[in-house]
């Protein structure tokens, strides 16, 4: 430090060490504490993606198989059990690896379970022999947002992380009533599976609903049906419980 | 019981550790956070997301590493991403090109808090010196755990050091007069 100019900058500097007075308010301070302590977390695993690879990696070579292997297009109309679903799956896999944080993460495994659910009710109606692996596929979707919802409702109130718990929440609420709509038109077969996906939903409307901090009490899907006691066969041909319209 | 230690205790599920290493930590990420947004409601947003992604992410965190910079490096990376989603606040050379940009008498009248009124200062830099200035000159960390938090060379950190104080000094200079 020589110069008038740079001398002057140095007193500046150690001014400012003087706005290190700045406190945690200490309510603050505790609660959040408290909710550390208490809030129930999903611990990461080390980092891993597609294959095993980096996230970025992974995107790059998903995205060259579906240019080179002309699959793009198959890819993304492909439905639960086609071979070109499972590059569907990866590229989806890679988009939820790319999430800035867990908020963009649930919005991207929330509209993801949407497109399996919309899979589900397409096989339903084309290709009931396919309805167990699209079942399955749904469940997997949902249980994604599930894992991925207990941690973003244990991240304390935000304007954004109450947002997407909302949009969850409503989600959730739309694919019940559409899963129950489905089981009046699928065998007994099938029913236990769409018990199951309506069961998951259940559990990701409920702690969407009830995360701590949100507003309201929760509120439960219309017309939710009880839970299934039955195993999928051997029931005498009954109706699953809960499940309208089922003679 | 030393930090790599309740690191480590932290890392395979030892909520009581990690609460230690809260303790240990929490003032200086708020006053990070303090400098780098726009409120005190947002400083306490940042605080909370910090911590709770941190505790999520502890099986990754590397205990060679300074628990504190891995907690500024997801500071960061928070206060990017609210940055991003934002309308940004203008850039000192924009604060300087477009004085009716900076706040007027009643707002500065208004804020009757140093730090807040420096903080007001600080948004007006651009990200890279707004670390800078917190990180360095409020508080005190060397130049290389800036480099490693910013991911940046430790040239380039030195050489920001001088810019950033003086675009800071005169803005605060502005915003007096």
């Amino acid at each position: 430090m020589s110069t008038p100019e740079e001398r002057e900058l140095s007193e500046f500097a150690s001014e400012l060490t003087r706005y290190r007075v700045v406190r945690v308010p200490p309510e603050f301070r505790s609660r959040l504490r408290a909710s550390l302590l208490a809030a129930p977390v999903v611990l990461e695993s080390p980092r891993r993606s597609l294959f095993g690879l980096r996230p970025i990696v992974a995107a790059v070579l998903v995205l060259a198989l579906l240019a080179t292997a002309g699959g793009g297009v198959a890819a993304a109309s492909s439905l639960p059990g086609d071979p070109a679903f499972a590059l569907k799956r990866a590229a989806e896999d890679v988009q939820v690896a790319l999430s800035p944080d867990d908020i963009s993460r649930l919005d991207a495994l929330v509209t993801q379970s949407a497109r399996r659910l919309v899979d589900l009710e397409t096989l339903a109606a084309r290709r009931s022999s396919a309805v167990p692996t699209a079942t399955d596929e749904y469940v997997a979707a949902s249980s994604r947002v599930e894992t991925v919802l207990t941690r973003v409702a244990a991240l304390a109130p935000s304007s954004g992380r109450d947002a997407a718990l909302a949009r969850a929440e409503g989600a959730s609420t739309d694919h019940v009533a559409r899963l129950q709509a489905l089981a009046t038109r699928l065998p007994d077969a099938a029913q236990h599976g769409i018990q199951r996906a309506i069961e998951v939903q259940q559990t990701v409307h409920g702690k969407s609903a009830d995360a701590p901090g949100r507003r309201g009490a929760p509120v439960a899907p219309t017309s939710a049906p009880a839970r299934p006691t039955a195993a999928p066969s051997g029931r005498g041909g009954g109706p699953p419980s809960g499940v309208p319209g089922r003679p | 019981m030393d930090e790599q230690d309740l690191a480590r205790r932290a890392s395979s599920g030892d909520r009581r550790a990690f609460a230690a290493l809260y303790d240990l930590h929490v003032g200086a990420v708020y006053r990070y956070a303090f400098y780098r947004v726009r409120t005190d409601a947002e400083a306490e947003d940042v605080t909370s997301e910090v911590f709770q992604r941190a505790l999520v992410a502890m099986p990754r965190y590397e205990p060679r590493r300074p628990f504190l910079a891995f907690l500024y490096t997801i500071a960061r990376n928070i206060v990017t991403d609210r940055l991003r989603r934002q309308r940004p606040e203008a850039s000192f050379e924009d604060a300087i090109a477009h004085p009716s940009d900076a706040p007027g008498p009643e707002e500065i009248a208004a804020s009757m808090d140093d730090a807040r009124r420096l903080r007001r200062a600080i948004a007006r830099l651009t990200p890279l010196q707004q670390e800078v200035v917190v990180l360095r000159f409020i508080e005190e960390r060397s130049v290389k755990e800036i480099a490693q938090i910013t991911d940046k060379p430790e040239s380039t950190i030195r050489g920001l050091q001088m810019r950033a104080l003086a675009a800071l000094r005169d803005l605060l200079g502005e915003m007096r007069s």
